[in-house]
């Protein structure tokens, strides 16, 4: 008896062909012998024939090209080849739109800028690539969160009840404290390769000011006429002071009034740069709650 | 036919395909050449065995875009995962495996479930109850289609794809006792429900 529950509960894959041949033969002895068993087999059979029966008439829609995209242990040549060449064709926005001179100055500006300093080995080298870099990564990240265009937390922020301006000033000093976060490390590196750890201080001062400045002027513009233009401005601001500081060093100064200031700390020198700063942004949040701008997100608790 | 001589001269599924005989398994091929990050044998694997998979995963989730994205899912993780498949099983069963676990997290995610009343995985006491008390008389389809999600689970896994016993436990990742004696239950609560009036041990667990 013992032995037929077994045999029992191999009908299933009896019928559905999974068993060894051994098992197979087994089976079949018992069913020649057990009418009750017989009777199951029916059963089984049965139940196989309306589950195989079972339809879903959809057939899949294919595979999706994520699967191939999402990283995998070794990228092939050819996907990797595909991303780059997206990564450079997608940079054509900086060459059909405005931003084209300011970025392309920037750029010039901020490399010429480093490589005179560094070669020369001025006393304050060590403060200039932070001086060129900090302010305009800031600015261009003030400009982006004040986009709504693509942005996952766009949606998340119109269905928010808390008022735009509160918001808008939550990610700014988020984004802009995670900046001064990146800028107060790569001073520390800086003294500790430069100048020694007593000028940390004075390192983060050449930077600091102008961070602020430069993002309250992005916020100013981005949130009065568009992020976009914002962007380009701040690009294109700082792009042309750097080519003028880049001038001055060289020797062939392009403006009567000397700048290289800007690059000496100065406690005076920041303390005016964070109030400048401080009054726009108070400036801006006040305008803010009675004018919203075009390119925001209309529903929420304003 | 390339895939299998491209099997036998890298010999690096040997011991797997001896195990199961002489006849190689073209997906073992399949997987080796997606862990060397082939796009085209996940295309082949896809093409092979996406209609089962979606089979199966509708008949999960109810819900043919949830389903699609499962599968979407299950493939990503097999493109990610071919390396760590040592062949302990078939693909296919490994493949089910995945896509079944990623169906209940994708099932458990859903904000708002597509039947309430019939969780992924349990009784479900509103159909299963129906028939007995209105005294009707079903026949083997009609009992089919109430039977409990549990119940049709697995004999879909067995009749519809095929797995053997041991297969099926993999999938469902139990032992090999509880198939059998899950398969019993679903078999006596197909014949309870074809039986009119009666509601002797109503009580029995699902599995």
């Amino acid at each position: 008896m013992k032995m037929n529950q077994h045999i029992d509960e191999l009908i299933p894959f009896y019928v559905n062909q999974t068993l060894t041949e051994e098992e197979i033969a087994l089976v079949q002895s018992h069913l020649k012998s057990c009418a009750a068993c017989r009777q199951e087999l029916g059963l089984w059979e049965e139940i196989a024939h309306i589950t195989a029966a079972v339809d879903r008439p959809y057939s899949p829609s294919g595979l999706s090209p994520l699967v191939h995209a999402s990283p995998g242990r070794r990228p092939s040549l050819r996907l990797a080849a595909t991303s780059a060449f997206h990564l450079v064709w997608s940079q054509r926005v900086f060459i059909t739109s405005s931003w084209l001179l300011p970025s392309v100055g920037s750029l010039i500006g901020c490399a010429a800028l480093i490589a005179t300093f560094f070669r020369n080995q001025a006393e304050n080298w060590v403060n200039v690539p932070l001086f060129a870099i900090v302010p305009i990564g800031a600015a261009l990240i003030t400009a982006f969160l004040d986009t709504f265009e693509d942005d996952p937390a766009g949606e998340l922020i119109a269905a928010m009840p808390t008022s735009l301006a509160t918001l808008l000033f939550a990610r700014l000093s988020l984004a802009l404290s995670a900046v001064c976060l990146m800028g107060f490390i790569g001073s520390l590196l800086a003294a500790l390769v430069g100048s020694g750890l007593h000028s940390l201080f004075a390192l983060v001062g050449v930077w600091l000011g102008p961070m602020l400045l430069l993002s309250a002027l992005t916020t100013v513009f981005s949130l009065s006429l568009h992020p976009r233009v914002a962007s380009g401005a701040a690009l294109g601001l700082w792009g042309g002071l750097l080519i003028l500081l880049f001038a001055e060093q060289t020797g062939t100064p392009l403006l009567k009034v000397s700048l290289l200031w800007l690059l000496r700390p100065d406690w005076a020198v920041f303390a005016s740069h964070a109030v400048l700063a401080g009054l726009l942004w108070m400036g801006t949040w006040f305008w803010l709650s009675s004018h919203p701008p075009a390119h925001m997100p209309s529903e929420g608790g304003f | 036919m390339t895939y299998l001589m491209m099997g036998y001269s890298t010999g690096m599924f040997r011991n797997i395909t001896q195990v199961r005989g002489a006849e190689i398994d073209p997906d073992l091929i399949l997987m080796q050449r997606i862990a060397a990050q082939d796009q085209d044998a996940l295309q082949a694997l896809y093409d092979h065995h996406a209609p089962g998979l979606l089979h199966y995963l509708i008949g999960r989730l109810g819900d043919t875009r949830l389903a699609e994205e499962v599968l979407q899912d299950t493939m990503l993780a097999a493109w990610k995962n071919a390396r760590r498949f040592r062949g302990e099983c078939r693909v296919r069963t490994w493949l089910m495996t995945i896509a079944r676990l990623r169906a209940i997290n994708a099932f458990h995610r859903q904000i708002v479930p597509s039947s309430l009343n019939e969780p992924f995985y349990g009784e479900d006491q509103r159909t299963a109850s129906r028939p007995n008390t209105l005294g009707q008389y079903l026949d083997l389809n009609a009992a089919m289609l109430i039977l409990p999600e549990v119940h049709r689970e697995i004999l879909e896994l067995v009749f519809y794809h095929g797995f053997s016993l041991e297969e099926t436990a993999r999938v469902l990742q139990v032992a090999t006792g509880t198939v059998k004696s899950r398969l019993h239950r679903a078999k006596n609560r197909l014949r309870r429900l074809m039986a009119a009036g009666n509601d002797e041990d109503e009580d029995e667990p699902a599995y």
